[in-house]
């Protein structure tokens, strides 16, 4: 793939880096600079890339490695300081919430799955996991976020 | 459950997102004009910084299988690769083996491994970890056989005695450490385990048996000296000693810091340690003292690295300690943090041969 190529999808692939980033990353400054070294790290390997159709799944893994390496980075920095999450400007952030509310190894998957559409096989090359890790993740998730929606529906 | 819309959860993708892929794009195709951090501002930023030790993990290698050739003759009284051990009524679904053990008088160190004998059986330390695991036995149908192993000394004056369990493979290593009161030192130390294997499920222990581990006293090593220099534009690096038992590793360095705004401050010391968990140390040091000492535990059954790490935050000069030759060399990198825990190099474009 050449650079000019992958310029061109990246933009189409900007919800997708939005997304992945923002439920790894709960401040935007850090979701830029995750986002940032991932477009970089891309353009200087893409032409490695064979198949244009992969490129989602692989920049979405550079993108996941990138929110870790930098979520590393500021535990060994600030190892004491809660990182305060930025909720987003909706009106109803009950959503949110709940997915946020999820650990963190049950949160990707959900967002993989339900909101970017990967496969289970899919996000288990993605994350590396076992196909079955996945699956019931993605059950555990579902119970939990069943539960918190519910809860919620309560309170209001 | 249907899809998500992702703009109900995240919001619509901000204007300062956008116009961050637009820059990360434009600033990537034009590599030449990225700008380097002048010196001042580096040393606006060194109120952080400098070194620390990184090391990769071999999980299969005995640690002290690997001393002779790290320290050559001098360290050849630490190894205790043989450990006396007498196991009695062997249970059936594991099979324990004592692989390593240390003991210098003072603190004694141990590794015995727990492996399935039957194929399709997963094994789980105690009821804290591999929940995981047995989840995902469950899932494919094989049997769960939980581990339990109580540490004893024969003599009573044991402050403390640690247990800990570690993955390896299908089996389970588990380390035990505990450290001595001064004065009780005898020549050979028996360390007494009552071994208990149960099905999932079922509170109380099947089935039980009794290891008997007999560890010889080995003395502490001397301290070797690296050789080399290490110069950036922060500090310089004169010495490095470096002490090393089964138990720990400590690093000594000695500098000089190169820039006056750097002395009489006090920076932060970051490094993982041997045998890369991500178990972080950090240490306060007065730069104007000039020497700074680290130690780092180490894990169990871990090689020792050929090459330890030591860097300097926010820059790209990494010193190097060959364990091989014992000399400090240094290299222009950067450091990554991988997703297992551990920290590797990456070599910047333009020193790459």
């Amino acid at each position: 793939m050449t650079r000019e190529i992958f310029a061109e999808k990246i933009v189409l692939l900007r919800k997708t880096l939005y997304y992945v980033s923002y439920s790894m990353l709960p401040n935007p400054a850090d979701q830029e600079d995750a986002v940032h070294e991932c477009i970089q790290k891309g353009l200087q390997k893409c032409h490695t890339l064979k198949d244009d159709r992969a490129l989602k799944a692989w920049i979405t893994r550079i993108l996941i490695n990138e929110c870790y390496n930098l979520l590393r980075k500021k535990k060994r920095e600030f190892p004491a300081a809660d990182i305060p999450v930025v909720t987003p400007t909706l009106e109803d952030t009950s959503l949110f919430d709940a997915i946020s509310s999820l650990d963190e190894k049950l949160r990707l998957p959900v967002v993989l799955h339900y909101i970017e559409g990967y496969t289970t096989k899919e996000i288990s090359n993605i994350l590396r996991s076992p196909e079955g890790t996945v699956k019931s993740r993605l059950v555990q998730a579902r119970r939990a976020l069943r539960k918190v929606l519910e809860d919620q529906e309560e309170i209001l | 459950m249907t899809r998500i819309d992702g703009s109900l959860v995240y919001g619509e993708v901000t204007d300062r997102f956008d116009a961050c892929i637009a820059h990360a794009l434009q600033v990537a195709a034009s590599p030449m004009k990225r700008k380097r951090i002048p010196a001042v501002l580096l040393a606006a930023l060194i109120t952080l910084l400098i070194a620390g030790g990184a090391v990769a993990i071999a999980s299969k290698v005995g640690l002290l299988d690997l001393l002779p050739w790290f320290q050559g003759e001098q360290m050849d009284h630490l190894v205790t690769p043989v450990v006396d051990q007498t196991i009695a009524n062997p249970m059936k679904g594991i099979s324990f083996t004592g692989q390593e053990a240390y003991y210098d008088g003072q603190r004694v160190y141990y590794v015995i491994e727990a492996v399935p004998t039957a194929q399709d059986t997963v094994l789980a330390y105690g009821a804290r970890l591999l929940a995981e695991d047995e989840q995902e036995a469950r899932m494919y149908g094989n049997t769960v056989l939980g581990v339990t192993v109580q540490p004893s000394l024969s003599e009573a004056s044991i402050p403390r005695l640690g247990l800990e369990a570690h993955r390896n493979g299908a089996s389970i290593l588990l380390v035990g450490t505990a450290e001595l009161v001064s004065g009780f030192s005898p020549d050979v130390l028996e360390v007494h385990l009552t071994l208990g294997s149960h099905a999932s499920g079922y509170d109380a222990a099947l089935e039980q048996s009794e290891m008997t581990l007999r560890i010889p006293k080995t003395t502490e090593p001397s301290a070797q000296a690296y050789t080399g220099t290490f110069v950036n534009d922060l500090l310089s690096v004169e010495s490095v000693s470096l002490t090393y038992t089964p138990l720990e590793l400590s690093i000594t360095v000695s500098y000089q810091p190169l820039l006056a705004a750097c002395q009489g401050l006090r920076y932060v010391v970051e490094g993982s340690p041997v045998n890369s968990d991500v178990r972080d140390i950090t240490t306060q040091i007065d730069m104007a003292t000039g020497q700074f000492t680290d130690r780092f535990v180490i894990q169990p059954s871990g090689a020792l690295p050929k090459e330890i790490l030591l860097w300097v935050v926010r820059s790209e000069d990494v010193l190097i300690l060959d364990t091989g030759t014992q000399t400090i060399s240094m290299r222009k990198a950067s450091l990554v943090y991988q997703d297992d825990g551990s920290v590797t190099l990456s070599t910047p474009k333009n020193e790459r041969e």
